[in-house]
Order: C-alpha cells, then structure tokens, then sequence
C-alpha cells in the first residue's frame, strides 16, 4: 500500500498532471506532492522582524540563541521572528505561439508545463507570504497583475494565465525593456518561456534587468522533442511563429540540429553566468518538483543573504 | 571513352529486356520523388535550430543523396541488364565474359539412312556415332537440342539440355524409321529453338547429320528444294552451319508402285495388277523374278529383264478373286536382292473385291420412261443392260426427291442428286455425315434447283457440303448461244484420258445452260471448264469422302453431251472418283494413320489390329463426322496390317515412300550453293567437333551480377556512414 507523500509524489509526474484539466487544482497538488517528500513544514520560515524569546530546547539551531540575554541572564534563550513578505515575485510567462508545441512524447504542451510551474510556484510563495505578480507575454506583454500578498490574489494570477497562448511571435529585447520600466522596486523575476528568439537579444534584455538590479532566474522549457529530434522519414516540418517550411528528412539533420540546441542552451547559460542570472533548462516530461526546488532555493539564498546582512547591522 | 567503346561492343540476348532496364534505372528516381511527395506534416516551434542546422548539412546532405542515388541507379541497371544477357566479342576483355553456345544436332532417321555400307554398318548408325562423339567435344556449359529429320521433324530435346547424360540417353532412344525426309522442318525446328535459346547470337551453332538426299537440295522436288533451302538460309545467318554428309551408297531395284487397273473390283472379274519396278543404281540391274501373292499365297510369278540404270519396268499380272472382301497383294523380288536398302524390295496392296456397288439416283423430275429426266441417263451410263437381267457390278436405285427421306443412305456408296429443287437442313446434314464416313455424293445441276437453297444449306459459307456457291444460271453468248468443254488443263483423273483427244465427243458436245459456281479455293478441285473458263465440273474431298458439283443436267435438257459417245466414260470415272474403293484408302504410307469407318453397331465390337511385325493392338475409336472410325496409327513399318472388327477383317497396306529409295546424295556444290560459303561440309565424321571460339561472344550476366552485389554491399556500407556521420 502507498503511504501518502508517494500518493502525492505523483502528481509531480507531467503525465498524471496532464490528467488534471483545473490549473488550480493542478498547483496544489505539485505543491503537496512536493512538500510530502520533504520532512519538515513549509508554513514554519524564518523572517527577520523579531517577535518573542523562549527557551532553548535540544535541537534548536545555535545560531539563534539570544547571547545578549544568556549575559544577562545566564540562561539560553532563542529568538523568534514574526512572519514577514519579504519577497516580490514576478512571474513572467511565455504566451507566444511556440510555446503550445506539444510532441506526442509529452503529456503537456510547454505553455500548460509553464503555467503548472507558475502556478505552483505562486500558490507556495503566497503560502510564505512573499508577493507574487504576473506577466504573460509574446511580442509585449499581454498581460500584467502586480505583485500582491494577499491569499486571494492567487487565485487571480491562476485565472489570467489559463489557456492564454496566441499565434504571436515572441520578442524577448522589447519585453525586458517593458518588464524594466514596470517594475520599479526590486523584484525577483522568474522568466518561464522556451527562449525562441535571437539569443542575443535575449541576453541584453536580461542585462537591462540586471543593470535595473533587478533579480532573474531564467527557466527555459523544452519539449522532448526538441532534445531529442526523433523523427526518421521524410518530414515537412512547419515553422510556428511564421518561421518557414522546411522539407526534410530528420535523420540526416539531427546531430546539427542537436548541436545547434547545445550551442544555443550554452550560450544562454554562458550569458546567464555572467550576468550572476541562474539559467535553469526543463524538459516538459521531467516532474515539475525541479521548479519549486529552484524557487526555493533562491529564495533561501536571497534570505539568508538579507538575514546575514541584518545580523551584520546588529552586530556592529 | 572506354565506357563508350563497350556499349558499342556490347549486345544483348533479350534487347527488349535491355531496353527495360534503362528504364528500371529511372525507379530509384522515382522513387525518391514519390519520396518526396509523401511526407508527414509537423508543426515545429524550434524552426530556428532546424533551418541552422540544414544550412550547414544541405551542401553535404545533397552531395551523399546524389551519390547514393547513382549507385542505386547504377546497382538497378546494371541487375536488368544482366537479365536481359549482355554479351560482346569473345576476344574483348576475354576474363571477364563467359562463352557459352546452344548447339543443335539435327539427325537424320529416315528411311534412306537405313542403307547400309559394305561391312554391314547403316548410315544412321555412323550418324548417331559421329553425333556421340560431337556430344563428347563440347563443353561442360553448352547447352545441346536434338531433333531428328524422319517426317515430321521432331525435337526430341527441344530446350538446350546441360545434362550430357540425359542427352546421350535421348540420343540413344532415337530409331531409324521408314519415313521420309523432312529437312526444311528440321531446320525451321532448329531456327525456331535456336531463336529461343539464352545464349548470345555469336554462339548458336547448327550440325545437319545426314545423307543429303539430292532431291531436298536443289536436283529433286522443286517444293522440298525450295523449302529446304529457305529454311537452310535462314538459319546460316543466324548459327554456325555444319553439314556432314552420312554414306555413298548407290540405290538398287526398288518397286516404286503397286496398283490395279481399276478401281472397282467385282467378284470373279478378271483385274490386272501393276507393278513398277525401277532400277535406282548406276549399274544395270541383273534378271529377278517378280512374284505377287495374296495372304501368303502366290497368285502370279513374272521374269524381270535387266533393267537399265534410272529405267522403270512395268509389268501387268492378271488376278481375280472369287469372293468378296478385303484381300492383301504383296510384291516381292527375287531372288532377294542384295542392294544397299532392302525394304524397298516388297510392296503391299489393299484391295476390296464387291459383288455389288449400290448408288441411289435421286431425279428432281423423273419422267414416265427412264431416258425422260436425268437420273435415267445415268442410271444407264453408269450400269448398261442390254438385258434387264444381266448383271452390273454399279446397282443404281431411282427414287425420287420426297422418297429420299426414307432411304438410308449408309447402304450406298454415292448418291446422286440430279435437278433437285431443295433439300431439308437435316437432309443436307445426312449428305455432309455420309460423306464425311467415307461416301460419294454428285450434284447435277438443272431448272428446277432453288440457288437460295443450295447456297444457305448445302454451301453454308464453306461449312457445308458444297465446294463452292452457286451464282446466276449462264449460256452461250448472244452470238452463239451454247458453250462448250475447254480443251485444257485436263490433269484430273476424271479428265485425263481426254487429254490426248481433241476430237472427242466431250469437246464437241454443246452447253446451252449451266449455273455458275464461285469455288471455294480452300478446298475445291476444278475438274473441268466450260470454254469461257467458267468450272464445269468442281470436286472436294470432306472427310474420308468427296462431293462432286456438274454446273449442267445428267440429260439432254441444258447440253447434247449425254447423246455423245464420252458421256458414259466420263461419268463412270466421275463416279468411281466420287465414290472411291475402300481398298483405295486402305492402302497408306508408313507415317500416316489407317481409318476405317464404322456403322453404329460395328462402334461396340471389340476392335483390334494386327500389326505389319505381328503385334496385336487396340485399335481407337475415334469420331469421323457424325459417326465414328476405328483408327490405328501413324503406322511405323511398311507390311500389311488387319482390323479386326468383330468378326469382321479388314486389310491395309502400308508402303514406304519409293522417293526414299533414291540413295544419291547431294552435292556438296549443290549444298554450298543453298546454305552458301560459309556453311562448314564435312563428309568425314571423325571431323565433326565444335567450332572454335574464335568470333565467339562472350556472356557478361554473372559478371554483372557480382558487380551489382558489389555495388549493393557498397550502397549499405556508405548509407551507414553517412548515417553515423550525422
């Protein structure tokens, strides 16, 4: 018999997701079948406003005994912070043609892959109350909700990006340039999209965010078909976003056209580094539990980057 | 330039194959563009890499594609072009072609090649021996057809054999025979097996083995000649032409004809029997004796005088036979003559003795007295009494045309229908069936004959028992109102005692009316004309029986002839042509087949035959018109042979051909001259081996075949690299 964090685990698997049409319902389960694997509460986080001592117990973390108080009164005490928002997210997703490309070894199209993460990403940061907003995009930005952290507000950001994508192309230089004069305070963006555009363009969309400081993490999504290019006979493959026709037979293309995705995924991920942006790639038949590790894995760093830098305050 | 010089050297065995397989080179094109036509339709978002990644292959890509279409191309043309035999000279490129032949022996069995030699060897044993050793010098991949020259022709292994030993069996299994030659058949067989044959055209090769009968090669029959000779031209211009020539040996006496002076034979009657005896050596013969005998019986002896080189002897011996029935007459020389062929010294004869000879005369407008209407006329001409009880061998019966339904027509032998106006379907369907079993049926002409009816029914657009169409009724012209006999071309036996007398009453008598009649050319016989060449008198054999049309009246009604003299003569060879002797047809050749008709009851008898060697044999009962025949044959030995029919016998006779007798060769100026120069005329036979291959093609099949296996473990082994490469 399944214990139950292995009855939830499956639901991180994009063909059992697949079978769930509501993009709620959809979130809360990679949520819950992400967190059933882990051991301890994602509800329990650590915030940096200070709220109350109590005593320390075995077990407790060393770093938050209160040695101040432990001189006064030569007993251990443990600080305990009151919850806080103190993150802006920014969900910004691919709505372009391209993005709906499903091959026939995917249980999901890459917008529906995309969505799953953002909407699963959403629904754990409000549950940290960090703010969340939203942007669809393809040549523009075709849709924006601003970053709120109010336990309503996700339910707002999952009825705007459900079943969004159009015929546009997309046109990453003109959205980062838009994304850079919208947000005006620091923001940590997470850019959901499968990158199909000039690359370089790409990288100095990103730069102009950076230079904005503002904070990226790029999630490039892929279908499987895209890596592996398994087609054999002859193929007339027609372009989306009006990219043209080509009359082909695969077989003989394949190892360039691998190469040309390695040299592209190298490059982004090249540029990514040196603008301090993780780049992190997805396969849309890959569990989507990588996304939420990645988020929290951010947002972990960035904490304890702003927590060392309080700790630092008051030390001095 | 190579490649050039080797198309133009090379030839093929099947060019329409060749020809195919320039167009079977186009398949893997075709392919590839039905290829191209039918592909899958996919959407695709990563176009960008996808057009990247062709703009670096399409160069290379085209290049592989190019190059495995080529050799796919190539692979596939060069496969139909082995199919279709490509071959060139033997001396081009010698290591890489095969030399193969097709070689066909052609050996002569017919009766002349039983003449034997001095040391008692025969012509054909020395051929079948000269062919073994032919056999033993070819090689291993040649392919051998036999065929043998005793008529008809016959392949005995038509598709070239490699198996030496099934050739020497089939070799071995041929008998000499007491056939005549069919060389122009054998040739015509050779050319056509030839032609069929799947080795190159340089490498067919053609060995006549025979006694060259001379009148087959330009100094006998004009027919067999020409015959031969065309069909011997054909071939040399396809084949290499070996001929050897088999013996030397000179004729002897042969008794070339055996027959009686008439062809009705009544009981007791006194009948002359002729034999003809011809000397075909080049020495004068030495006295004999002639002796005939009836079953075993001597009937009459004769002294032959010395007889000249290529001169016949005819001798006359009387015979008469004192019951009815069938008899065989046998003539024999003796003492036994020691010539070169001996089965020419005997002849058989089949004779039919009747006591009566029945004819039904069936008169369209009989008169109260005989001489009143046609049948009468004849009835007297063919059977005159000077006594009403005197005795005739012909029984003419007159009815007339509504009687002729109830009478049985098998117990006649001819029925003549003199001005009949019409007849039934079913009644021209009998006389067709009577014929066909062997009768005789005459048709005179007169006003009362419905045109229509004889036309629709009787002639049935050459299906039916008229020789011809019957047209207007003609005369004289209008300054001479009568017609008469043409005094020419009068070489049919019923004619030819005329010949020679121009005065005659039948060239005197005049025709006032006749009905014209359009011949049939397939089958009919104009016996004789009228002046303005129009056919007075036309025959047709139909089955085992003829049919005779006469244009006038039996009587005096459209011409005077009855009133002349010749009249009874010629309408009693008109009638015993019409209604021939069984014994007539009872005598064949050896190679033909013997028939005797039989009623409905005789049908049930138990049939057998005694053969001219003594075997007894079932004899076949085969259909014969609307009735059926016993029949035996083709009969292989000369001899007398008896059907057994019940209780009933009856005796053939079964003759050689006296053109077999004739032992002089041809000459090898007269062979050259008919095959020409280039024919190779042996008349050893220790010189008879396989041409050289010299001018000899070479085969390129299996070359082409390992290079089309090459260049297909080439295509697998590129396509897999340029596989791996991508």
């Amino acid at each position: 018999m399944l214990d139950a964090a292995t009855d939830y685990r499956k639901y991180l698997d994009p063909k059992a997701l697949a079978k769930i049409g509501n993009l709620e319902l959809r979130a809360r389960m990679i949520v819950e079948g992400f967190f059933s694997g882990m051991h301890h509460s994602p509800h329990r986080g650590l915030s940096i406003e200070f709220a109350d001592h109590r005593s320390y117990v075995q077990g407790d973390d060393l770093r938050h005994i209160d040695w101040k108080l432990y001189g006064k009164t030569d007993k251990y005490y443990i600080k305990e912070y009151e919850q806080e928002t103190n993150l802006n997210l920014m969900l910004v997703v691919d709505a372009s043609e391209s993005m709906g490309f499903q091959s026939v070894q995917s249980a999901l199209s890459k917008f529906e892959y995309a969505i799953s993460i953002a909407a699963a990403i959403s629904y754990l940061a409000l549950q940290q109350h960090d703010s969340v907003g939203l942007a669809l995009f393809d040549e523009r930005i075709s849709h924006f909700v601003r970053p709120s952290n109010h336990p309503h507000h996700w339910k707002a950001i999952v009825q705007e990006m459900d079943g969004k994508v159009g015929p546009a192309k997309t046109s990453m230089e003109r959205l980062f340039a838009e994304l850079a004069e919208r947000l005006t305070y620091r923001t940590l963006i997470f850019i959901i999209s499968d990158l199909f555009d000039d690359e370089n363009d790409i990288l100095r969309g990103l730069k102009l965010l950076r230079h904005k400081r503002q904070e990226s993490v790029v999630f490039n999504l892929w279908d499987v078909a895209e890596l592996t290019f398994p087609f054999r006979g002859p193929t007339k493959f027609a372009g989306l976003e009006e990219t043209g026709n080509l009359l082909t037979e695969p077989g003989s293309l394949r190892r360039r056209y691998l190469e040309e995705v390695e040299r592209f995924q190298t490059a982004m991920r090249t540029g990514c580094g040196k603008l301090h942006i993780d780049y992190v790639t997805f396969n849309t038949s890959s569990p989507l539990d990588v996304a939420l590790s990645a988020y929290l894995a951010t947002r972990s760093s960035r904490i304890r980057h702003r927590f060392s830098r309080v700790m630092s305050k008051e030390t001095v | 330039m190579v490649t050039g010089t080797l198309a133009a050297l090379l030839e093929f065995i099947h060019p329409h194959l060749a020809i195919g397989a320039l167009a079977a080179g186009l398949i893997p094109v075709i392919i590839h563009l039905i290829n191209r036509r039918r592909y899958r339709r996919m959407p695709w978002a990563a176009m960008s890499f996808l057009l990247a990644a062709s703009r670096r292959s399409i160069r290379r890509m085209r290049m592989e594609q190019w190059w495995l279409l080529l050799i796919r191309v190539a692979a596939i043309i060069l496969f139909c072009a082995a199919v279709a035999r490509p071959y060139m000279a033997a001396s081009s490129l010698p290591f890489l072609g095969t030399v193969r032949s097709h070689h066909a022996i052609l050996l002569d069995n017919s009766r002349s090649m039983n003449a034997v030699n001095t040391e008692g060897v025969s012509r054909f044993e020395r051929a079948r021996k000269a062919a073994e050793m032919l056999i033993a010098s070819f090689p291993e991949t040649d392919a051998i057809s036999l065929i043998t020259l005793a008529h008809p022709a016959e392949a005995v292994i038509e598709y070239g054999s490699y198996d030496r030993r099934f050739v020497r069996e089939r070799l071995a299994s041929v008998r000499p025979t007491q056939r005549i030659t069919d060389t122009a058949g054998a040739l015509t067989e050779a050319r056509r097996i030839l032609k069929d044959s799947d080795v190159a055209e340089g490498n067919r090769a053609v060995y006549l083995v025979s006694d060259l009968p001379s009148r087959e090669w330009g100094t006998g029959s004009e027919a067999a000649a020409s015959a031969t000779i065309r069909a011997g031209r054909q071939l040399t211009g396809e084949a290499d032409f070996t001929v050897l020539r088999i013996g030397d040996e000179e004729g002897g006496l042969a008794l070339t004809s055996l027959m009686c002076e008439s062809s009705l034979i009544g009981v007791n009657a006194p009948v002359r029997v002729l034999v003809e005896t011809t000397n075909l050596s080049k020495t004068r013969a030495r006295e004999c004796e002639l002796r005939l005998q009836k079953e075993g019986q001597i009937l009459r002896a004769a002294k032959l005088p010395p007889i000249a080189p290529g001169e016949s002897v005819l001798t006359s011996l009387p015979a008469t036979f004192a019951s009815p029935g069938t008899y065989t007459l046998t003539a024999r020389l003796l003492p036994r003559v020691a010539d070169a062929l001996e089965d020419d010294n005997e002849r058989y004869l089949s004779v039919e003795v009747r006591d009566t000879a029945p004819v039904l005369l069936v008169d369209g407008r009989p008169g109260s007295v005989p001489l009143d209407g046609q049948a009468g006329y004849l009835s007297t001409a063919l059977a005159p009494r000077v006594n009403p009880t005197d005795n005739t061998l012909i029984e003419p019966k007159l009815i007339t045309e509504l009687e002729l339904e109830s009478e049985a027509l098998t117990d006649y032998d001819a029925v003549v229908l003199c001005n009949v106006q019409r007849l039934s379907p079913e009644q021209w369907r009998h006389l067709q069936s009577f014929v066909f079993a062997g009768g005789g049926v005459i048709l005179f002409m007169g006003d009362l004959v419905n045109v229509d009816n004889y036309n629709r029914l009787g002639y049935a657009e050459g299906a039916g028992l008229l020789p011809g169409q019957l047209g207007e009724r003609r005369g004289g012209s209008e300054g001479e109102p009568f017609t008469t006999f043409k005094n020419d071309e009068l070489r049919h036996p019923v004619v030819s005692e005329f010949a020679d007398l121009p005065d005659s009453g039948l060239f005197l008598a005049r025709v006032n009316n006749y009905l014209s009649i359009n011949a049939d050319p397939r089958r009919a016989e104009v016996v004789l004309r009228y002046a303005n060449n129009d056919p007075a008198i036309v025959v047709s054999d139909m089955g085992l029986g003829r049919v005779a049309v006469v244009t006038t009246t039996a009587n005096t009604d459209w011409t005077n002839l009855p009133a002349k003299g010749d009249y009874v003569s010629l309408m009693r060879k008109l009638e015993a042509y019409v209604c021939p002797p069984y014994g007539e047809r009872r005598n064949v050749l050896v190679g033909e087949a013997a028939v005797e008709p039989l009623s409905p009851a005789q049908a049930s008898l138990s049939l057998r035959v005694t053969t001219a060697d003594g075997r007894i044999a079932d004899g076949k009962l085969v259909p014969q018109g609307e009735s059926l025949a016993m029949r035996y044959g083709p009969i292989e030995q000369a001899g007398a042979l008896t059907f057994a029919i019940g209780s009933d016998l009856v005796r053939f006779a079964a003759n050689v051909d006296p053109i077999e007798s004739e032992l002089t060769p041809a000459a090898e100026s007269a062979v050259r001259a008919a095959l020409g120069e280039g024919v190779r005329f042996l008349t050893e036979e220790s010189d008879l081996t396989a041409p050289t291959t010299t001018g000899k093609s070479s085969e390129w099949a299996t070359t082409m075949l390992y290079m089309v296996l090459c260049l297909l473990l080439y295509e697998s082994l590129t396509a897999m690299r340029f596989s791996a490469e991508r």
